[in-house]
C-alpha cells in the first residue's frame, strides 16, 4: 500500500458500497445470471431497474461484438429511436464495422459499393473523411488481415465499437454509461494526481493502477 | 498446515490471532464509522453583526439585514462597514451572499467582499490587507491595497450584486443582477466573513444571505463547476479489462464461486481470450486457493449453521480452530449464541454463553462484543435495541468474511499476509476515500465533505 498509511487503515469501507460497485459492472455488461447470483450469495438488494432492456442490449452488444453491424442497427432502432441519428461518430463506426465484415468476407464489390453509398457522405467532414481513407485503404490488400490498419479487422476494435454503443443506449434508458467501477478508477487516479501535485514532495507518489494491483 | 517447531508454529498463531483480530475490531466499528461520515453543517451568517460594527457611521435595521449611511463622509476613515454574524461556513462546495441597493445615495460608494475578522471596521472592505471587496462607485476590485485593478461594471440604485466564495477552484467571484462579473483567486485564509459597506449620504442596502432566493442561480452555478471537475475525471481512460480483472478477483477473493461460473461463462466472449491477467498485475493464484471450501463455508455462515460450519472447519482446516480462545473461535461462538437468541431459544443461549462465552468476558479485546451479545437477552424485540445490530445480515458477513480470511491464510504459497484481508476492489476504494480527505485537509478542511454515493453515482449520462 503506498499511500501515506496515516489515513489508510482507519477507512471503512460499506459492504453495501462494495456490493453495488460490483453489481454496477455486472448490469453493464449484461451478466444476467451472474446479477442474479451474486444478488443471492450476498443478500445485496436487487436494483429497481436492472432488469430493463437488458437482454436486448446484450443481444445488440453481441451481434456488434461479431461483425454483425446491421443487426445491431436494427435492433438498435427498435430499442432506442433516434440515438444513432444524434450520434454520427456511433453511426459511422457501427456501419464501418459492416464494411469491415464485407471486407473480410473478401466480397470486394460489395464493400467498394458500401462504402460509397453509407461512409461516403460522411467523408465530408475532415474528422471521418481520415478514418474512411484508413477503411479504404483495406481494400487496396489482397489479405488485408496482414495491411498496416489490421486493428481495424480486431476483436478489440469490435470491442470498443460495441462498448460505445452500450453506453449510448444506456444513456437513452437514463442509466449510468459509465460503471461506478470506471468511476472509481478514475476518481482514485485524479484525486491521486492532484495530491501528488498539491502535497508537492511531502505528498505520496504518482499514482499508477499497475504497481497498485501489483502491491 | 504442519509447524515445523514450537517457535514458528506460535508466530503462525499470532499471524492468524492477528487476522481474526482485525476482523473484530471492524465488527465494532461497523456501526459508528457509518454515523460519523455525516457532516455537521457548520453554521451560516443569518444576519449582520451590529456588535462590532464601526462608530456610529451607519444604521442597521432592527431586523439585522439591512443597513444605511446616515451622516456626510469627510474622508476615508468613516465607512459604514459591516459584517455578518458568522463567518462563511467552509464545508460546502460554494457559498454566496447578495445585496441589493435599495439607495445609491449621494456618492453610490457602495462595496460587497469578505474580509477578516480583525479587520478595521471603519474602511471599505478592499483597502485594507486580508480583505477583498467589489465597489460601486468604480467597477473595481480592491484586495488589500488603496488602489483597485479593473474587474467589472459599477453598479447604483436598483442593482442586486453577489459576492461568493468557490472552495473547489479557491476563488472569490461576484454578480451583478444574476451575471457573473469575474473571479480571482483566494488567497486569503481563515475565517472569511461576508461584509457590505456604505459611505456616502443615504446610502442604503438590503443583504440577503439565502432567507430569500437569489438573483443569481447558484444552484446551476454549482452545477457547473461540478461538471468542470467532472470532465477532468472522465479524461482518465481506464484500461481496457481491468475492470473485469478487479470484479473476477473480488469474487475470487470472497469464494462466490456460483457467481464466479456464470460470470466466467458470461465474459468468455466478451473479454480477449488470452485474459491479460498477467498483465493488468492481478496475482489470481493466491485467491483461488480453497475456493469451494471457502464458499461451502460462507454459504453456512450466511444461513446461521453455525455448527456445521465448526465442524466443517476442523475437518479441512483444523489449526484454524484448534485453540478455542483465538478470535475466529470466538467469533463463530458469538455467532452461534446469536443465532440461538434470534430463533428465540433463549435458554439454550444461556447455557451455550456460559459455556462457551463466559471465558472472554474478562479479556479487554473480546468484552465488547461479548457484552453486546449477552445484551440481547434483555430484550423482548432485540433487533430493535441499540445491540440489533448483532441480529442482521451484516454480522454474519463479518464471520464469513473472517473465516473467509483465515482459510486464504492457511496458502503455503500467500505472499503477505495482508492480500487474505482484502480484495483489491476494497483497497482500491481505500485510497479514494483517504485520499479525498487527505486533500480535503490540505485545504483546510475547505470544499465538500467525501460522499461516495455522489462520486460514484455523478457524471454525464452519455
Amino acid at each position: 500500500m503506498d499511500l501515506d498509511p496515516r489515513q489508510y487503515d482507519n477507512v471503512a469501507i460499506n459492504d453495501n458500497d462494495i456490493h453495488s460497485i460490483v453489481l454496477s459492472y455486472l448490469i453493464h455488461n449484461c451478466y444476467k445470471e451472474s446479477v442474479e447470483s451474486f444478488i443471492a450469495c450476498t443478500g445485496t438488494k436487487q436494483p429497481s431497474d436492472y432488469l430493463e432492456d437488458m437482454d436486448k442490449r446484450k443481444r445488440i452488444f453481441h451481434f456488434a461484438l461479431e461483425g454483425n453491424a446491421l443487426k445491431a442497427i436494427e435492433l438498435t432502432e427498435q430499442l432506442a429511436q433516434n440515438i444513432l441519428e444524434n450520434n454520427k461518430d456511433l453511426q459511422f463506426d457501427l456501419l464501418s464495422l459492416h464494411f469491415v465484415e464485407l471486407v473480410c468476407s473478401r466480397k470486394c464489390t460489395e464493400a467498394l459499393e458500401f462504402a460509397q453509398t453509407k461512409l461516403g457522405p460522411f467523408g465530408k467532414e475532415t474528422k471521418y473523411m481520415e478514418k474512411l481513407e484508413d477503411f479504404m485503404a483495406l481494400l487496396a490488400y489482397n489479405e488485408p488481415e496482414k495491411s498496416p490498419m489490421f486493428h481495424l479487422l480486431s476483436l478489440e476494435y469490435r470491442q470498443q465499437v460495441a462498448d460505445s454503443l452500450n453506453r449510448a443506449i444506456l444513456a437513452h434508458l437514463n442509466l449510468p454509461s459509465y460503471t461506478a467501477m470506471e468511476k472509481l478508477i478514475q476518481q482514485a487516479t485524479v484525486v491521486r494526481q492532484c495530491l501528488s501535485q498539491e502535497a508537492g514532495k511531502d505528498g505520496p507518489p504518482s499514482f499508477s493502477l499497475k504497481d497498485f494491483l501489483k502491491s | 498446515m504442519m509447524s515445523e517447531s514450537n517457535g514458528s508454529s506460535r508466530r503462525d498463531q499470532d499471524q492468524d490471532q492477528d487476522l481474526g483480530l482485525y476482523f473484530l475490531e471492524t465488527c465494532k466499528g461497523r456501526e459508528m464509522k457509518n454515523k460519523e461520515e455525516e457532516e455537521d453543517e457548520d453554521e451560516a451568517p443569518k444576519e449582520l453583526n451590529t456588535i462590532n460594527s464601526s462608530g456610529g457611521f451607519a444604521v442597521v435595521s432592527t431586523d439585522k439585514l439591512s443597513v444605511k449611511y446616515t451622516c456626510v463622509n469627510l474622508h476615508g476613515h468613516d465607512v459604514g462597514v459591516i459584517q455578518a454574524n458568522k463567518p462563511a461556513p467552509t464545508k460546502r462546495l460554494i457559498y454566496y451572499f447578495e445585496i441589493h441597493v435599495k439607495d445609491a445615495g449621494v456618492k453610490g460608494q457602495i462595496a460587497i467582499g469578505f474580509t477578516s475578522e480583525t479587520f478595521k471596521m471603519r474602511r471599505q472592505p478592499g483597502w485594507e490587507a486580508n480583505s477583498c471587496g467589489y465597489h460601486g462607485d468604480d467597477g473595481l476590485l480592491y484586495r488589500g491595497h488603496g488602489k483597485g485593478e479593473a474587474f467589472g461594471p459599477t453598479y447604483t440604485s436598483g442593482d442586486v450584486v453577489g459576492a461568493g466564495i468557490n472552495y473547489a477552484a479557491q476563488e472569490f467571484f461576484f454578480t451583478k443582477n444574476g451575471q457573473v462579473v469575474g473571479s480571482v483567486y483566494k488567497d486569503m485564509k481563515g475565517p472569511l466573513f461576508p461584509t457590505i459597506a456604505v459611505h456616502s449620504q443615504n446610502e442604503e442596502v438590503h443583504v440577503n444571505f439565502g432567507q430569500k432566493p437569489f438573483t443569481f442561480d447558484l444552484k446551476e452555478f454549482e452545477a457547473q463547476e461540478r461538471m468542470k471537475q467532472q470532465l477532468k475525471i472522465e479524461e482518465i481512460s481506464v484500461p481496457p479489462n481491468v475492470s473485469y480483472g478487479i470484479v473476477r478477483s473480488y469474487l475470487l477473493h470472497y469464494g462466490y464461486e456460483d457467481t464466479l461460473n456464470s460470470f466466467d461463462v458470461a465474459s468468455k466472449s466478451t473479454v480477449p481470450p488470452i485474459y491479460i491477467a498477467q498483465e493488468s498485475g492481478i496475482d489470481e493464484q493466491e485467491i483461488t486457493y480453497a475456493l469451494n471450501h471457502r464458499k461451502t463455508l460462507r454459504q453456512l455462515i450466511r444461513n446461521g449453521d453455525i455448527d456445521v460450519a465448526f465442524g466443517k472447519l476442523r475437518e479441512w482446516y483444523p489449526p484454524i480452530v484448534e485453540d478455542n480462545t483465538s478470535a475466529i473461535c470466538f467469533l463463530l461462538h458469538c455467532q452461534k449464541f446469536i443465532e440461538l437468541v434470534r430463533v428465540g431459544a433463549l435458554e439454550e443461549a444461556v447455557k451455550y454463553g456460559r459455556i462457551e462465552l463466559s471465558s472472554f468476558y474478562d479479556l479487554p479485546v473480546f468484552k465488547d462484543l461479548v457484552q453486546d451479545c449477552v445484551a440481547l437477552l434483555a430484550y423482548e424485540r432485540p433487533l430493535e435495541s441499540s445491540v440489533g445490530y448483532l441480529l442482521k445480515d451484516s454480522q454474519r458477513e463479518v464471520v464469513a468474511d473472517t473465516v473467509n480470511a483465515m482459510i486464504l491464510s492457511t496458502n503455503p504459497n500467500m505472499k503477505d499476509s495482508k492480500h487474505c484481508l482484502h480484495s483489491y476492489l476494497e483497497r482500491l476504494l481505500r485510497q479514494l476515500t483517504a485520499c479525498c480527505l487527505e486533500r480535503r485537509s490540505l485545504n483546510g478542511e475547505q470544499g465538500e465533505a467525501f460522499h461516495l454515493q455522489r462520486v460514484l453515482g455523478s457524471g454525464r449520462r452519455g
